[in-house]
C-alpha cells in the first residue's frame, strides 16, 4: 500500500534521481559559463533562430549547455530536426 | 625522502572531508608510510577530535609559523598508527593569520621527512582554501551525491585546475545503495559524468563512521565497516596500487538473508567495476 503511494508520488513529482541530475547539470552549466540563466536562454534562442533559417527544427531542444572535458570547455547543443522535409 | 602534498577539499562543508582526511591518512600510515596530516581549518578545528588526539595538543599550526615552537614540537604522534602525525589548527585565531607562503614553506619542510603530507582544507573558497591548495601537488575532492555538494565540487575543481593542480581525483562519500536502487539518489556514474574527473573511492554511507568518530578511532580500524574498507582501498590506490573501484551497490546486501550473512561476515559479494 505504502509502496503504491510512494510510486504514485514519485510518478507525479518525477524520478528524484533524474530531477537531481537535471538540477545539478543546470546549475553547473551556468556556473561554468559564469553567465546568468537569462543570458544562456538568449544564446539558445539565438542559435535556434539561426538554425531555423536553414533547417526545420523540432520544437524541443534535447541538449544545450557547457561541458568540461579535461581542462577544456565545450558548448554542446543537440538539436532535433523535424523529419519528412 | 621527498614526499608529496595532497590537499583534501570539497567546497561545501559537512560532506565528510575531515573524516576522509583522518581515515586516508591513517590507512596510508598503516601501509608503512610516514604521514603528516595538517588541519588548516583555523578557528574550527576538528581533525584532532576525529583522530582522538584532542587532549595531546600543546602547539598548533599558528605556533609553528609564528615561531613559538619548533616543527617537531607541534607534530602530535598518533596513538595507533606509528608513523602518523597531526598538526592541529589553532582554535582561537582566524584563517587570515597565516599566509600562503608560510603554509607552502611548512609543507616543503614536511615533504623532506614524510611520504605524504595531507592538508585538510577548510570549507569555502576563501583565503583558507587558497592557502591549503597552494602547497599541493595533488587534490582529492570529497563530495556526496547531492545537488549542492556536486555543484560546489565542480566549482572547486575549476579553481584547482586554474591553480595548475593537474592530479585531481574524487571521493564520492555517503552513497546510499538502497536510495540509489529506489531511484531516489544519484549514483556514482551520475556524479562522475557531471564532474568529469576520475574517482579514487566510492564510500558508502555507514553508521559506523559516527561511532568511530565518537570514540576517536578512525573507521579504517573497523573491519566490519564498509566505509572503512573503502578508505583502506583509497589509500592503496593513492599509494599506486591498482585496485578497481567498487560500486557500493554491488557490495551492499539486497535481501534479508544477505544482510544476515553480511553480519556474520560471510558472503562478501564480488566486486564490480564502475
Amino acid at each position: 500500500m505504502f509502496d503504491l503511494l510512494r510510486k504514485n508520488r514519485r510518478h507525479r513529482g518525477g524520478n528524484p534521481r533524474q530531477v537531481a541530475r537535471e538540477r545539478v547539470q543546470s546549475a553547473i552549466r551556468r556556473d561554468r559559463m559564469e553567465v546568468s540563466a537569462p543570458q544562456l536562454t538568449a544564446l539558445r534562442d539565438s542559435m535556434l533562430f539561426t538554425i531555423r533559417e536553414h533547417l526545420p527544427v523540432a520544437p524541443e531542444f534535447t541538449e544545450f549547455g557547457i561541458q568540461r572535458d579535461g581542462d577544456e570547455l565545450f558548448l554542446i547543443s543537440r538539436v532535433r530536426l523535424q523529419q519528412g522535409h | 625522502m621527498s614526499g608529496k602534498t595532497i590537499v583534501m577539499t570539497s567546497g561545501k562543508g559537512g560532506v565528510g572531508k575531515t573524516t576522509a582526511t583522518a581515515n586516508v591518512g591513517t590507512a596510508l600510515a598503516l601501509r608503512s608510510n610516514r604521514v603528516a596530516v595538517i588541519d588548516t581549518d583555523i578557528g574550527l578545528r576538528n581533525l584532532d577530535v576525529v583522530m582522538g588526539l584532542e587532549n595531546r595538543i600543546v602547539y598548533d599550526l599558528v605556533d609553528i609559523v609564528e615561531g613559538r615552537c619548533r616543527l617537531e614540537q607541534a607534530l602530535i604522534r598518533d596513538k595507533h598508527a606509528g608513523e602518523l602525525y597531526l598538526i592541529a589548527a589553532a582554535q582561537t585565531r582566524d584563517k587570515d593569520c597565516i599566509t600562503t607562503q608560510q603554509l607552502v614553506g611548512l609543507c616543503e619542510r614536511l615533504e623532506d621527512d614524510f611520504d605524504y603530507v595531507i592538508v585538510d582544507c577548510p570549507a569555502g573558497i576563501e583565503q583558507g582554501f587558497r592557502n591549503a591548495i597552494a602547497a599541493a601537488q595533488e587534490a582529492l575532492v570529497v563530495t556526496t551525491p547531492e545537488v549542492s555538494a556536486i555543484r560546489d565540487a565542480d566549482r572547486v575543481i575549476g579553481l584547482l585546475q586554474a591553480a595548475e593542480i593537474r592530479d585531481i581525483r574524487l571521493i564520492i562519500n555517503r552513497i546510499k545503495p538502497e536510495m540509489v536502487r529506489q531511484g531516489n539518489m544519484m549514483d556514482a556514474s551520475d556524479v562522475l559524468e557531471m564532474l568529469a574527473v576520475d574517482a579514487v573511492g566510492l564510500v558508502p554511507s555507514d553508521d559506523r563512521v559516527i561511532t568511530s568518530t565518537n570514540s576517536g578511532t578512525p573507521v579504517v580500524y573497523d573491519g566490519q565497516s564498509a566505509s572503512g574498507r573503502e578508505f583502506v582501498r583509497i589509500a592503496a590506490r593513492i599509494d599506486g596500487e591498482h585496485i578497481p573501484l567498487i560500486d557500493p551497490l554491488d557490495e551492499a546486501p539486497t535481501s534479508i538473508m544477505d544482510k544476515v550473512r553480511n553480519i556474520m561476515g560471510i558472503n562478501r559479494k564480488a566486486s564490480a567495476h564502475v
